[in-house]
């Protein structure tokens, strides 16, 4: 890997550029939007379609069913018309041959006509319903006993025929009636069984799809709350994420495009479009600490200017009055005030400037000791002194100098703010284990405790309106963790109030890991 | 009559001021003291009397309103001309309604400081010539 390839990369890692996001956005809106579509509604609608289908199916076979039901009970009534007509047939074949009336042959041969009307009639339709054999064999007897009817009533007066011997005749009568009774009865019984097996059949498959729909309706339910309900849950953890700070965008999850990669584009836009806020606000609050120093920098211009006017004019005036020694410490008065403009000027470019924050190893005592410089006049004006008590030996912070200085520029200028009849603003360090701690404590009139826990929210602001825009430190709390330290307050009302800004120790490794990690 | 020269006293915390403006201020014929620090200004202005005093703004302990309070007070026959790094309409106000005589602001020339302080002399001397009776 080439020296410049590590750098860009090393860039990227440490902290996004809005370039980098922006890239690595359409990287991700172009997968998010390249995947197969399976909308969400088009999966809500499929799976209400299906269930509607199931549903009417389910209605549809009932009523098939019941109208089923409904036929067979009428074939039913058919096959009690058959049974009644038998009976009534025998009854009068046995007043017949009791009393040895004519008449009753022939009602009896007028019942087993309506009876073999029923049978070949409506009772047919009763037939699928009960065994083949049954039937034909009704069908027979039923035949057979017409026949025998038949023929009794052609036969001569009864009171001969009884003593011819027709005793014969007579038994096989009795025997036929007796028989198609009989098997009438069975197979009205057989189809009656039959009916209310399949009634049961229907209860029992009624019962069944009841538990099916409901398991089927069950898992639907499920499935369609765990394919809404956890990408939901994800996003509100991207939320969360971006609303603290984080600015990665949102990746792809899932194979399909529905909604919710909608929702993830519009996420991502949404931080790409935050990004470039933040740079500004970061930029803006920038110019606003340099107009709250103007006056300071005014005077640190004009004063070496002053002195360089009044020396050049003195030069000016009668060089000749001087020695040449007087004159070369004049003209050395000229240089180190010309240095003295141009420092502060560069300090401020410096401060200005608007680039990329990448980590670095810092020195926290020189980071200091530049930022009490920038707010020199600002204290000296507010009768604030100044100490920088970081140790010499102090390990190197992995942090971003300019962004630091910004912090740390804040902070005073709130602790001058805070001082109005003059203070002191000490600045301590201590190592603690991989992290170094930097506390600013001022003497200024606290924060009170109501106020505590809000001072790093946007806008919150005790400075009276015009003054302060509330962004100071939330700014400078998301500089600290963009570098992946913190800030913690503590503060005693009219005590005064203490900073503390935890950074990491910068670690050789810091570099080549970040470069291996690509 | 030659007359008395005038004393004058120069506070500014930047020593270059004090460097260049005593020698040509003495070359105008005025017996002059410079002064870096305040404090040490304040000492020395209560164990001896000055005409005009010249005297930045911002300093560190005491400043220069606080000093041209404190000159005005003890005598205020002292015309008091403010110098300053940074001025804004407040600071001039505030200094005149303070008493200043004028107010200079950086960076200025030799020559301007020179012609405030001319007639500053001349009010002085105006004052001295009304009231002969308090020369020593």
């Amino acid at each position: 890997m080439s020296n410049k390839d590590e750098q860009a990369s090393y860039d990227a890692v440490i902290a996004p550029s809005s370039r980098s996001v922006a890239d690595s956005i359409m990287a991700i809106e172009k997968a998010l939007s390249e995947r197969p579509k399976l909308s969400i509604r088009f999966r809500i609608t499929m799976a209400f379609t299906i269930a509607f289908l199931f549903s009417f199916a389910i209605a549809i076979s009932s009523i098939v069913f019941i109208s089923r039901l409904n036929v067979n009970q009428e074939h039913l009534d058919r096959v009690g018309a058959l049974v009644f007509n038998i009976e009534q047939a025998r009854r009068h074949e046995k007043n017949f041959f009791l009393y040895g009336a004519k008449t009753d042959i022939f009602d009896a041969l007028a019942s087993i006509q309506l009876a073999t009307e029923a049978f070949h009639g409506k009772a047919q339709g009763i037939r699928p319903l009960v065994s083949e054999d049954i039937f034909t064999q009704v069908e027979a007897e039923l035949k057979e006993y017409s026949a025998l009817l038949t023929e009794i009533s052609h036969a001569p007066a009864m009171s001969t025929a009884q003593e011819d011997g027709d005793k014969g005749l007579e038994a096989r009568v009795r025997v036929a009636g007796h028989q198609v009774m009989t098997h009438a009865t069975n197979l009205m019984n057989q189809a009656h069984l039959k009916v209310r097996a399949m009634a049961h059949m229907f209860m029992v498959a009624a019962i069944f799809i009841i538990i099916l729909n409901l398991i089927v309706m069950i898992w639907v339910a499920t499935e369609m709350a765990r394919q809404i309900l956890q990408p939901l849950g994800r996003f509100v953890g991207y939320a969360e994420r971006i609303g603290a700070g984080d600015f990665r965008p949102v990746t792809p999850q899932r194979k399909y495009r529905d909604e919710f990669s909608n929702l993830a584009i519009a996420i991502n836009s949404m931080v790409r479009e935050l990004l470039e806020k933040h740079e500004e606000l970061l930029q803006s609050r920038k110019m606003a600490a340099v107009g709250t120093l103007t006056s300071g920098i005014a005077h640190e211009l004009n004063n070496p200017l002053n002195n360089i006017s009044l020396t050049t004019e003195t030069l000016l005036e009668g060089m000749e009055d001087y020695t040449r020694e007087e004159a070369l410490e004049m003209l050395r008065d000229i240089f180190v005030q010309v240095e003295r403009a141009s420092g502060t000027v560069k300090n401020l470019l410096d401060f200005t400037r608007k680039d990329q924050a990448r980590f670095e190893p810092v020195d926290l005592g020189e980071v200091v000791e530049s930022s009490f410089q920038l707010v020199e006049n600002e204290c000296s004006l507010n009768e604030v002194e100044t100490q920088n008590l970081i140790d010499i030996g102090l390990p190197k912070a992995r942090a971003n100098f300019r962004n630091l200085q910004q912090v740390l520029l804040n902070m005073f200028l709130n602790a001058i703010h805070a001082m109005p009849q003059g203070g002191r603003i000490d600045v301590e360090s201590h190592l603690e284990g991989d992290w170094l701690k930097m506390d600013i404590a001022d003497t200024g009139s606290g924060i009170e405790k109501k106020n505590l826990e809000r001072i790093f929210d946007p806008f919150f602001t005790t400075k009276e309106v015009g003054r302060g825009t509330g962004l100071g430190l939330s700014v400078s709390y998301g500089i600290i963790e963009k570098m992946g330290g913190r800030i913690t307050v503590a503060s005693e009302e009219g005590e005064g109030t203490t900073f503390s800004i935890f950074l990491p120790v910068w670690r050789e490794e810091d570099l080549d890991h970040d470069a291996h990690e690509q | 009559m030659e007359q008395k020269p005038l004393r004058i006293l120069i506070l500014d915390d930047e020593p270059i001021v004090c460097k260049r403006l005593q020698p040509a201020l003495e070359k105008n014929g005025y017996e002059v003291e410079i002064f870096t620090s305040s404090m040490e200004a304040v000492q020395r202005f209560r164990k001896a009397q000055f005409d005009i005093v010249v005297t930045d703004l911002k300093m560190k302990e005491l400043d220069g309103l606080q000093f041209l309070t404190e000159v005005k007070d003890s005598s205020p026959n002292t015309e008091v001309i403010v110098i300053t790094g940074f001025a804004t309409m407040e600071t001039a106000k505030e200094s005149f309604r303070k008493g200043g005589f004028d107010f200079l602001s950086k960076p200025f020339k030799i020559g301007e400081m020179l012609e405030v302080i001319k007639r500053a002399e001349a009010k002085v001397r105006q004052r001295q010539a009304e009231s002969p009776s308090r020369e020593g």
